[in-house]
């Protein structure tokens, strides 16, 4: 191993696993003025709040729900077990859900770790890439008879996720500013639509029938065949369905 | 070559060099506030991969930005001094981004953050020898060619001083420069924070770097615990900082400063009494160059 492989890889090992692996750090150490132990900790105490604060800072009704020292009790322990594996600190935290999952603490709030999985979904749908202007004259010039054949694109910016728990209710009582009955129908499960608009990010809930006719879209089925998939769900309407997708820009091109 | 018609610049309010004035390090709390207000701000600097984004508001307020500013991408996590090779990746993203937003300026740090693949994301001090150097070179060089442009490295704070060692770290800098061909991003703060804390002259390390290769200067705050300087970006600039500040213009000539803010933010108008602090430094050895030439 290269000498600076190995210094590097020590003071990794310092500062996640702590005692023996600092004393191999300080041979490689000046510590002539007797600072080089609190220059160990001064590093691992700016890693792991980096790490820690950029994981916090991805779930805000995640804190909001279970308190601001719980979740820092939380984050410090998965910064400790979870490798960060990219040098832009906001990819870190994707599987915090999974964490949450197995976290004791936490096992008397089973609905946290599909709240999370929503706020890290909800990071991705932010960051997506711009939809081109919407351009749907290709509906306006089909008659409704042959909208079968058609096909879209969607906007980049979205994710649906499904989840056994009510997602969008518990997003919508824990947003900043929310006022109103804080009721929350635990035995609802609820797959949410989650979308970037330019007033910010909207999280709704999704019929059974909305779900599947948007995922048959997304996979690049034409109309009729998407109907027909969505058709088995008793709750599907067709006509309200694209008239919410279209307006909420979620369709974007139809071709 | 008279009667060809120049070019219209792609982003033309904004020009391809940084102005030699103070700027400001432009954090996400105050992004609303300069959108709306446009103040009167030399030029900004932002941390290249809070934008490795595909779209969305955050780059879409950059590139406003950069229309309106001349603009610095200041990387934090390319890993220069890593015995890792750099992370295809990001480098990728670096890329796209630099294309998309054509800055005046690309920045990065002279340490590592990674190792065996796993990211402390953090600025991490190297081991000034001879292997450490080579490897800082080779990636240097990577990342120029990749970009089709010269980038700019920092000197980091340092809390560790590693043994043995080829050289001081200031000779450790400059030999980056004189290799690859790239400009040097001198952080005063930086170099004070180190010297206190190893026991160094932080002249000695002004003059161990030569002329010409300082093209950008950092300021910030530090703090300080049981004897060692922290450098948290976290406080107004100090005296001593700022003096050693003065004799760095005096050295190297005046060059774009920057002031760098990044906890416990406070409000913009107090960064814009920092940068114009720096500026009056810039100033006033404008007004002695002219009077002694």
């Amino acid at each position: 191993m290269s000498a600076l492989r190995e210094l590097q890889t020590h003071f990794a090992a310092a500062v996640f696993f702590a005692e023996s692996a600092t004393e191999k750090l300080l041979t490689h150490c000046d510590d002539s003025r007797g600072l080089a132990r609190r220059g160990i900790e001064a590093y691992r105490s700016s890693v792991l709040a980096n790490l820690a604060g950029a994981v916090q800072a991805t779930y805000p009704v995640v804190e909001a729900i279970v308190g601001k020292a719980f979740l820092a009790a939380a984050v410090r322990r998965y910064v400790e077990t979870s490798p960060s594996l990219c040098g832009d600190l906001n990819a870190y935290g994707g599987d915090f859900d999974a964490f949450l999952a197995t976290y004791e603490a936490a096992a008397s709030l089973p609905y946290l770790p599909a709240v999370a999985r929503l706020e890290w979904q909800v990071q991705q749908v932010y960051a997506a890439a711009d939809a081109p202007p919407q351009q749907l004259s290709r509906l306006a010039s089909t008659a409704p008879e042959d909208w079968g054949g058609l096909r879209f694109d969607l906007d980049p910016a979205h994710a649906v996720l499904a989840a056994d728990w009510p997602l969008a209710r518990l997003w919508e009582v824990n947003q900043p500013g929310y006022e109103g009955d804080f009721t929350v129908d635990f035995d609802q499960a609820q797959t949410v639509l989650i979308q970037r608009q330019p007033q910010g990010i909207a999280v709704t809930a999704l019929a059974a029938g909305d779900e599947v006719l948007l995922k048959a879209l997304a996979a690049g089925k034409t109309l009729a065949d998407a109907v027909d998939e969505a058709a088995a769900s008793a709750d599907f309407d067709l006509s309200a369905s694209l008239q919410v997708h279209i307006a909420s820009g979620l369709l974007r091109r139809a071709f | 070559m008279s009667n060809v018609m120049p070019t219209p610049l792609a982003k033309p309010a904004s020009p391809a060099t940084l102005p030699v004035k103070a700027g400001l390090g432009l954090r996400a709390p105050h992004l609303k506030q300069v959108r709306e207000q446009q103040p009167d701000v030399a030029w900004f600097e932002v941390h290249s991969e809070n934008y490795f984004v595909s779209g969305g508001p955050a780059l879409a307020a950059l590139e406003e930005i950069r229309e309106r500013y001349p603009l610095s991408l200041h990387g934090v996590g390319m890993s220069l001094g890593g015995a890792d090779d750099l992370d295809p990746d990001h480098l990728h993203r670096l890329k796209t981004l630099a294309d998309r937003i054509e800055p005046a300026m690309v920045s990065e740090h002279l340490c590592w953050s990674a190792i065996g693949g796993r990211w402390l994301n953090d600025l991490l001090p190297l081991p000034y020898t001879k292997e450490a150097l080579h490897r800082v070179c080779a990636h240097v060089q990577q990342v120029q060619e990749t970009l089709g442009r010269r980038i700019l490295v920092e000197n980091v704070s340092s809390y560790l001083r590693f043994l043995p060692e080829d050289m001081p770290e200031w000779a450790f800098v400059a030999e980056v420069a004189k290799r690859t061909g790239c400009g040097l991003l001198l952080d005063v703060n930086n170099i004070h924070v180190s010297a206190c804390n190893h026991g160094f002259d932080a002249e000695e390390f002004l003059a161990g770097i030569p002329f010409g290769s300082v093209e950008e200067i950092h300021l910030a705050g530090y703090e300080e615990a049981d004897g060692l300087l922290v450098d948290t970006h976290s406080r107004p600039v100090y005296p001593e900082v700022w003096e050693l500040y003065d004799r760095a213009l005096q050295r190297f000539g005046s060059v774009p400063t920057l002031i760098e803010w990044d906890q416990d933010i406070p409000t913009f108008e107090v960064l814009q009494g920092e940068a114009a602090k720096a500026q009056s430094y810039l100033d006033a050895r404008e007004a002695r160059h002219v009077r002694i030439a």
